[in-house]
This record gives C-alpha cells, structure tokens and sequence, in this order.
C-alpha cells in the first residue's frame, strides 16, 4: 500500500513536470533542456568575466528556476545572475554588493566629501556595458544618482553602499522596444555591482 | 544517579566561568553573554576548554548539538613542534588549550519544544600521544526561532534609501504596505482594525516589515496612538494594546510569546511570513539609545543574547511606495525564496525580476539591504560560498 502510494505520488510530480502546471494552478514553465543549460552557461561565464572581472567554471554554478519557471536563477560565489524562461539577461548582482554592510539608524548619516567626478564618467561606462551585453540598442533619459553619504557606524572594512553610483537609462531597441537599463558602481574602486534590465514595455501609438 | 558533572552543571549551565570536571576546565561561551535561549540563523554554540592537572595536552576537541558532531579538531601531540606560547593554546607541542564555535539555525529545530544541547568533548592527555581520557561538558538552551528580517519603507523616491524623514505620501504608502495584510483580512471578510490584523492576520507571522515615521512617546507612554496620531492606517505600541505589566524590552517579548504576534509563530503553520508594522519615528526616543528604541522593543533580542549586531541580519527598504496591486505577488516572491533558504539579496533580486509590470519600474537600486545582505532565515550562510546548510564552524573573536 505504501509503495503504491509512494508510486502515485511520483507518477503525479512527473504529471505535473509534464503538463507544466503547478500544484496551485499557476503556469509553470517546461525545465530546461541540456541546450538551454548549455547555452545558459556559456552566458553567465561572459556576463560574468565582462561585468565583475571574475572568471567562472562551469561546474560551480547552480541553476534552478525560481518565480514559478518564470525566470531562472544562477548562483556563483562571486554574483546571482537571473534570466527569463527565454534566456535573455535580465540582472546580475556581485557577491561584493551583497556583502557590502551598512549601519542602520538615520543619525549616523553624516554626510561627508565624495569625490566630485563627473557623472557623464558613470554614463559613458554603463552606455559601453550595456551595448556589449545588449546590441542594437539606443539610450535616453540618462539619470545618474551619485551617493556621497557615510555611515560612521558601518564596520572596519566594509564600504558603505552610499559610495556608489546609480546610472539609469532607456534603452531603446531598433523595433522600438523600450525597456530601463540600471546599474550601480563603486565610486571608489570602479567596480560594477549590479546590472539589470527590465521587461520591454509595450510601443506607444 | 547523582552526577559531580550534572551537579556542577545545574549550578552554573550557562556561565563564563570555568568549569572543571575532573581535569578539563570547560567554558562555555568565553567572553560572551551566554544565551538563555537560541533564536535565529546566527545562533552560535561556543566552548572554551582547558587541561589540568594531571592531564597536559588536547588532541581532540568537538562540539555536538543534540549529539550530531558538527565542530571536531584534531590536533595531535607533535613533540618538537614550535612553542613557547606565541600561539595560544601551545606550549613545546603541547596544546592545553583550545576552543571552537558553530554557528547554526535555530530552525532545524522545532519551537517551542526543543531544546538544544550544546556539548563539547574533550580528549585529554596525561601523557602526551600515550594515554589520556575523554572529558564532556554539556548545557542546553530552547530554541525560539525568531526571524530577524525586517523592512522599512522610505516614503519619498528623492531621498536616499532608508532615509525616515519627511512625510510626504505617507498616507498612500501605508496602504500600499499594508497590501500584503490587507487581501488577507478581506479575503476572509474578518474587517479591518488594530485587533483583526494582530489577531487573525499576524497570526502566522514571524517576519516584520516596519516601516518608519512617527510617534514615540505613544510608544513609550504606554498609550495607544490613534490613525490621526499616526497618519497610517497601522501602528499601535504593542505592550499597551496587550496590556503588559511593567513593560521593558525583554518583558514585552516574553509577554507575546504563545500570542502568534510576530515574530512568534506558535501556531503550527508556515515557520514564517510576512507582516506589516507601521509606526512613526521609532528610531529615536529619549529613553534608549538612539536607533534601537522601538526596533529593540519590537524585534528583541536582535541582539540574539550575546550584545552587539550581530551578522545575518538584514533591513530590506525601498526608496519608492510600491504600487499596492503589485506588494502582495512581490512579497510572495520574497518569501518564497526566503523559505528555500535563499540569501537575502538575492531573494530581493528575484522579487525586483519577477515584478510584474507597473507604473514603477522596481530596480535592485531601489531595494537596498541594509546590514548584511547574506542574510537567510533558514540556512546558516558562508559569504565565501553557495552552499546552503544548517551549521557550519565559525571563527569567534
């Protein structure tokens, strides 16, 4: 009886596999093909090296989807990279910004001089990234967020992410898609944190 | 059967002072508060042990909890290694002293009715790599498993992530924050008010979202604040809405255990989810350090008994008042990850790529984390690596 059950129950994870939906109803996506790994891989191992300097093997990434299919997940030590069900790039995150550490409370928000580069620096740098993992592109509505505040509480040894950059843009492909392009850096070392880029949204009449 | 070790350990389980059981000084916690309970994902078990006469060498030191090995260090007599005592714990090869921590889950077990049993063993030589005896030491404490993630709201796009000044949207935003809350109350027709969202829909709650602004003398006066005081649909000074007695940070907290207020989940369902707190300028107060006051009282122990921030503990903010259709599918997404042990980081970045589309478009820039990024609720994390376990040895101070 029990290994009936338990015959029942895997059939029933296979069905489910199979037919792509989820045990809630909502729409789950088919896995991966070896392709599509194949292809993911080689991806993340570019985007990696382009945007943190870092070099990948293969065998140290973990792959699984998350957000019902929709999107899948790959996890390194050095950075989190997601792409949608289609494999297009969508952000990338270094491990150095999920380690960056701040202290809390408002009162330790004592502002203090930054460097007063020129933000076109931060512009001109996300534009170069950007064309290299996106082709085909055009930008406007360059927005760039210099953070140059300090937290005195944070720990020896971490950097405040308030030392950053926050470059936004549009970026427009040649059929008309516009879609957001974000990135943040380290104002001090140069370094880029994250990348991402958002769905296209729709061409307006 | 009376036990000398048993007797001793009734007299002092959790102190800093030295134990010594028949040649073995033992110390649990050296240097540290020890913790009268463990709660979270960076609980720690730490013990110190020393050799005395006669014995005058360790070669084994390990550290169980509830009998799983989780910490062993060999170290082997080695005459002629270095000496002298510029390392501490050698002499001429000798290793009399030694100490090793683990820092693991309080969620790999069961609250409220598990307790952890830190033991630590000892091999104990009286002859250097010739004879020697096993010496054990053990304490317990109950895991309480107290998430310790929170968020925060800032309410004005233009002002740096976190920033809890300025009140402009504020009114929009509590309704906006209290979505994930919200469709639940209405969902089971239960109605809205202070009592329904404690009582009925914080009652699987052990995750808090609190977000900022206000009024602390309502808390600190044990008075509760009004929707005018407050401008938000939510915020009540908790002991006085539940009529606690000499209310204190760790009264407070002892007082909402068994009442399903969060972070306490005592009701047998998901170990965690979210909840929403909405109060104003409770950062500051006159009676607490500066920016600990009503986090402290609400969220105690952040400290996780041991004194100081402790790490694996993260705010999650955002700059910008997210749209109230998308909070709850966003949330979902948080939690989700979160429930599969994920890093908070990288859960906040799967919710920002899963946003469905709106007027915002949500950027990892938008929803910083504050302290540590690494932070999980179900696994103990390794900043240097991916894996995802429930314990792992840790380099105390």
């Amino acid at each position: 009886m029990k290994i009936n059950s338990l015959v029942l129950v895997v059939g029933c994870l296979l069905v489910t596999a199979v037919n792509g939906v989820g045990q809630d109803g909502a729409t789950v996506t088919t896995p991966l093909s070896q392709t599509e790994l194949s292809r993911l891989r080689v991806k993340t191992v570019s985007l990696v090296r382009l945007l943190f300097g870092r070099s990948v093997r293969d065998g140290e990434l973990s792959i699984r989807p998350v957000a019902k299919g929709k999107i899948i997940s790959v996890q390194h030590r050095y950075a989190s990279l997601l792409f949608d069900r289609d494999l297009s790039f969508r952000s990338a995150m270094s491990s150095e910004f999920v380690n960056r550490t701040k202290s809390s409370g408002d009162e330790t928000r004592n502002s203090t001089r930054v460097p007063t580069e020129s933000k076109q620096v931060w512009i001109d740098r996300s534009k170069s990234l950007a064309k290299r993992i996106w082709s085909n592109l055009s930008f406007s509505n360059e927005r760039v967020v210099l953070h140059g505040l300090k937290r005195s509480k944070a720990p020896q040894g971490s950097t405040s992410l308030s030392q950053t950059a926050d470059v936004r843009f549009t970026a427009t492909s040649d059929s008309g898609q516009s879609r957001q392009v974000a990135f943040i850096f380290d104002r001090t070392t140069g370094a880029c944190l994250t990348a991402e880029i958002t769905r296209p949204t729709p061409i307006r009449s | 059967m009376w036990s000398p070790k048993a007797f001793l350990s009734c007299l002092c389980p959790l102190s800093t002072i030295g134990i010594e059981i028949a040649g073995v000084d033992f110390t649990p916690h050296p240097g540290f508060a020890a913790p009268n309970y463990f709660s979270g994902t960076n609980a720690r078990a730490f013990y110190r042990a020393q050799v005395t006469s006669p014995h005058l060498h360790i070669s084994k030191f390990e550290i169980y909890l509830n009998n799983f090995a989780t910490l062993t260090l060999n170290t082997p007599y080695t005459p002629g290694m270095p000496g002298g005592g510029e390392e501490p714990g050698t002499l001429g090869g000798v290793m009399f002293e030694q100490e090793g921590a683990v820092m693991f889950d309080s969620f790999y077990y069961s609250y409220p009715n598990d307790s952890v049993v830190v033991k630590c063993r000892v091999y104990a030589e009286s002859v250097p790599g010739v004879s020697g005896s096993w010496f054990e030491h053990e304490y317990s404490a109950p895991a309480k498993n107290r998430a310790a993630l929170f968020g925060i709201n800032d309410l004005e796009v233009t002002q740096p992530p976190l920033n809890l000044t300025g009140a402009a949207g504020m009114f929009a935003a509590s309704h906006s924050l209290a979505a994930i809350a919200y469709p639940k109350s209405l969902t089971y027709n239960w109605g809205w008010n202070h009592s329904i969202f404690f009582d009925r829909t914080g009652e699987d709650v052990n995750v808090v979202f609190y977000a900022g602004h206000g009024t602390p003398d309502a808390i600190y006066d044990g008075q509760q604040a009004t929707q005018n005081e407050f401008g938000c649909s939510i915020g009540i000074p908790i002991y006085a809405y539940y009529n606690i007695p000499n209310p204190s940070i760790e009264a407070d907290r002892t007082w909402h255990i068994g009442t399903g207020l969060p972070p306490y989940n005592s009701t047998g369902k998901p170990q965690f989810n979210l909840a929403l707190h909405m109060t104003c300028n409770s950062f500051g107060s006159p009676n607490l350090p500066s920016g600990e006051s009503y986090f402290s009282r609400y969220f105690y122990p952040y400290w996780n008994a041991y004194g100081g921030f402790c790490e694996n503990q993260g705010f999650l903010g955002w700059s910008l008042t997210l749209d109230v259709r998308d909070y709850y599918a966003l949330s979902t997404l948080l939690v989700d990850e979160l429930a599969q042990g994920e890093k908070l980081a990288v859960a906040m970045q799967v919710m920002i790529a899963g946003a469905p589309n709106s007027h915002h478009n949500y950027a990892i820039g938008d929803a910083l984390i504050d302290q540590d990024g690494n932070t999980t609720l179900r696994r103990v994390y390794d900043p240097n690596s991916s894996l995802k376990r429930w314990w792992r040895p840790i380099d105390m101070p």
